[in-house]
C-alpha cells in the first residue's frame, strides 16, 4: 500500500498547501482552479481548508491556484512572493505550484 | 490522548447502558461488543439533534451524553428486580483438545498482532486515512466542528461527492471532536480501531458461544488475516462499521436461536418445548435495532434491513409456522423501526440526490439495466474479484471450500431458520450489489464499468465478509468435533 520513502498523498499535499492556508480567512468561500481535473485534490483541498467552503472557478475574491507544471522556486523569505495583476489583484506565489489570488483589496 | 480516550469511550458506555437494558442477562462481553455500534449509533443521532437544537457544535454534547447515560443507568437499576431470563440449555462441553485449541488461539493472537502492527504503521504514514475518509466522512466531521452556526452548509454549499450518504460516521467523529473541543486526527483513527476490534470480537464471541473456541480462533484468523479488510479500517472508511452492524444483526439472530426456546424432539414439531421467553424476544428487538442502524451508516443498510426482514420471516414460517414467523418478524421490525424512520426522515429532509441516479437519471439507470453486455462485464468482474478476494495471496474462497469438503458440514436444527436467513441475506445482498454495478452510470473509458467494479466491488465484498465467515464457520464442523470423532474411532471398544 505504501512504498518505502513515498509520503502519503494527503500528507504531501498538506505540506504544499500549509503556507497558503495560513493566509486564508477563518470563514467564507474560496475559489479553486487547477491545471488538473483531479477530483481527489479538489476534495482534499476542501478537507484542509475547512471551515472555508471551496468553489470551483474564480468567482470568489480569494482563489487558490493549483499548478502542477510550475517549477519549484522558493521565495526570498522562504514563504511567498507577492506580485500584482493588471487589475490590481495581489498574487501570492508559494513557490510550490500553489498560488493565492486576492481580489479583496484592489487599489 | 488523555482527553480523547474518555471522549471516545463515552458513546460505548451509553451503548452498554442501552444494550444492557435491552438484553440484561446477556453475557457482558457480547453486550460490550454490541455497545460499540449501538452506542455510536445513538450518539450520532444525539449529536445531530444537538446541532439542530443548539445551532452549532459545542462541548454541551457531553452534558447531554452524561444525562443519557445516567438516565439509562437508573432505568437499568430499577429493572434489576425483574425475573431472570431462563438460562440457555446446558450444552455438554465438547471434548477439548487443549493443544489444538491453544495452538489456534496462539495463531489468532499472532495474526491479530500483525494486523495491529500494520494498522499502526499505516496510520502513522497516512494519518488522514484514504480517499473517502477525507473527501467525505472526516471532511464533514471537521466542518461540523469548525463552521459554527454555518454547519447546515453541509447540505447546501459544501462540495460533497456523496450528498445522499447518511451521517453516522461524520457525526460520530464530530461528536467526539465536540466533546474534546478541538480537531484531532486521532479521533477517526480511534473510532476505526474500535469498529474493527468490535467486529472481530463479535465474530469470535458468537462462534465461541455457539461452536467452540477453536472454531472462533480460526474465523478470527481468516478475518484479521484478510489484508483488504484491515486496509479498509485504517483507511477510515464506513465499510467496516457497516460490516459490524451486518454481523451484529446476524450474530443476534444466531444467539436468539441458541438462547430461545427449544423444540421438543418428539410430538408436534410446530410446538415449543417451553413457551417463548423474554430473552429471545429481546434479542430479536436488538437484532432489528442493529439492522436498522446499518441504514444510518450507508445506503446499503436499507436494503440489508429489508432483506433480513423478508428472509427471516420466510425461513421462520417454513420452520415454525406462520404464527411464530409473524411474532419473530414483528419483534425484529419493532427494533429497527426507530432508526429506519430516522434515517428515512434524514433522507427526505436533508440528504441530497444519490450520485449514481443524479448523473444519469432513473431512465438512464433502467437503460443500463437492459444492456446484456454490462451483465457479462459485471459477472466477469465479480468472478475476478471473488477469486482474488481481499488481496489474499491465494484464493481464500477456494481454500475455504477445500477446508469445508475436508471437515464436512453440520447444521444444528434449532439454528436452521437463522442460519438460512444469514446465508440467503448474504446472497441477496451480493445480487443487489451486482445490479447496482450493472446500472451504474460509468460507460466511457477510463471511467467505465470495469473501473467502477475495480474501485467498488472489493469494498462491497468486505461489508459482507464477516457475515460470510460467520455463516461458513457455523456450517462447517469444528476441529474439535473432527478430533473427537477420530479419537472415538481409534479408542478400543469397551
Amino acid at each position: 500500500v505504501f512504498k518505502a520513502g513515498t509520503p502519503d498523498f494527503a500528507v504531501a499535499y498538506r505540506e504544499r498547501l500549509t503556507p497558503a492556508r495560513a493566509l486564508l480567512p477563518d470563514h467564507g468561500t474560496v475559489g479553486y482552479i487547477s491545471d488538473s481535473n483531479d477530483e481527489g485534490e479538489f476534495y482534499l483541498t476542501q478537507y484542509l481548508v475547512v471551515p472555508l467552503v471551496l468553489e470551483k472557478g474564480q468567482r470568489p475574491d480569494l482563489v487558490l491556484v493549483n499548478n502542477h507544471v510550475a517549477k519549484a522556486t522558493l521565495a526570498e523569505d522562504g514563504v511567498y512572493r507577492v506580485s500584482r495583476l493588471p487589475d490590481g489583484s495581489a498574487v501570492y506565489d508559494f513557490g510550490n505550484g500553489i498560488k493565492l489570488i486576492d481580489r479583496r483589496h484592489k487599489p | 490522548m488523555i482527553v480523547i480516550g474518555p471522549a471516545v469511550l463515552f458513546p460505548i458506555i451509553l451503548g452498554f447502558v442501552v444494550v444492557h437494558l435491552l438484553i440484561p442477562r446477556e453475557k457482558p462481553l457480547i453486550v460490550a461488543l454490541l455497545s460499540v455500534g449501538v452506542g455510536y449509533g445513538i450518539f450520532s443521532w444525539m449529536v445531530f439533534f444537538w446541532l439542530l437544537v443548539a445551532g452549532e457544535a459545542s462541548r454541551g454534547i457531553l452534558l447531554a451524553e452524561a444525562a443519557a447515560i445516567i438516565a439509562g443507568a437508573i432505568l437499568s437499576n430499577r429493572r434489576r428486580g425483574l425475573g431472570r431470563v431462563p438460562a440457555p440449555r446446558e450444552v455438554p462441553p465438547p471434548w477439548r483438545i487443549i493443544s489444538l485449541e491453544t495452538a489456534l488461539i496462539i495463531g489468532f493472537i499472532a495474526v491479530a498482532g500483525l494486523a495491529a502492527a500494520r494498522y499502526i504503521v499505516a496510520t502513522r504514514m497516512a494519518p488522514y486515512g484514504s480517499f473517502d475518509a477525507w473527501e467525505s466522512y472526516n471532511m464533514k466531521a471537521r466542518f461540523i466542528l469548525l463552521s459554527g452556526k454555518d454547519w447546515k452548509q453541509l447540505f447546501t454549499t459544501l462540495p460533497d461527492p456523496v450528498p445522499d450518504y447518511p451521517l453516522f460516521l461524520p457525526l460520530s467523529v464530530a461528536g467526539v471532536l465536540m466533546s474534546i473541543g478541538n480537531d484531532s486526527l486521532a479521533v477517526p483513527a480511534a473510532i476505526a480501531v474500535l469498529f474493527i476490534c468490535a467486529t472481530v470480537g463479535l465474530l469470535l464471541a458468537t462462534l465461541g458461544e455457539s461452536r467452540s473456541r477453536s472454531q472462533a480462533a480460526l474465523a478470527g484468523m481468516v478475518l484479521l488475516g484478510t489484508p483488504f479488510f484491515v486496509h479498509l479500517s485504517f483507511a477510515q472508511y464506513a465499510d467496516i462499521p457497516l460490516a459490524f452492524f451486518f454481523l451484529a444483526t446476524m450474530a443476534l439472530l444466531i444467539l436468539h436461536a441458541w438462547r430461545g426456546p427449544v423444540k421438543t424432539s418428539a410430538g408436534d414439531p410446530r410446538k415449543w418445548g417451553v413457551p417463548p421467553d423474554q430473552a429471545g424476544r429481546r434479542l430479536l428487538i436488538t437484532a432489528g435495532l442493529t439492522a436498522g442502524l446499518s441504514a444510518w451508516v450507508k445506503n446499503e443498510g436499507f436494503v440489508f434491513f429489508l432483506v433480513v426482514c423478508i428472509t427471516y420471516f420466510g425461513f421462520s414460517w417454513q420452520a415454525l409456522g406462520r404464527q411464530d414467523a409473524v411474532r419473530r418478524a414483528r419483534k425484529f421490525v419493532l427494533g429497527g423501526a426507530g432508526p429506519i424512520i430516522l434515517a428515512l426522515a434524514f433522507k427526505l429532509k436533508f440528504a441530497g440526490t444519490n450520485a449514481l441516479v443524479q448523473t444519469q437519471g432513473r431512465a438512464g439507470m433502467m437503460h443500463k439495466l437492459l444492456m446484456p453486455h454490462r451483465y457479462l462485464e459485471v459477472l466477469e468482474g465479480f468472478r475476478y474479484h471473488l477469486y482474488h478476494l481481499a488481496s489474499w495471496p491465494e484464493s481464500i474462497l477456494l481454500l475455504l471450500a477445500v477446508y469445508c469438503v475436508i471437515l464436512g458440514v453440520r447444521i444444528e436444527k434449532r439454528e436452521r431458520p437463522a442460519l438460512l436467513t444469514c446465508a440467503a441475506t448474504v446472497l441477496i445482498m451480493l445480487c443487489v450489489y451486482f445490479l447496482v454495478l450493472v446500472g451504474s452510470p460509468y460507460d466511457t473509458p477510463p471511467f467505465d464499468v470495469s473501473w467502477y467494479i475495480l474501485v467498488t466491488a472489493p469494498r462491497l465484498f468486505m461489508q459482507l465478509w464477516p457475515c460470510f465467515l460467520l455463516v461458513f464457520f457455523l456450517t462447517v464442523q469444528t476441529p474439535d468435533q473432527i478430533m473427537n470423532r477420530l479419537k472415538s474411532r481409534s479408542s478400543p471398544a469397551v
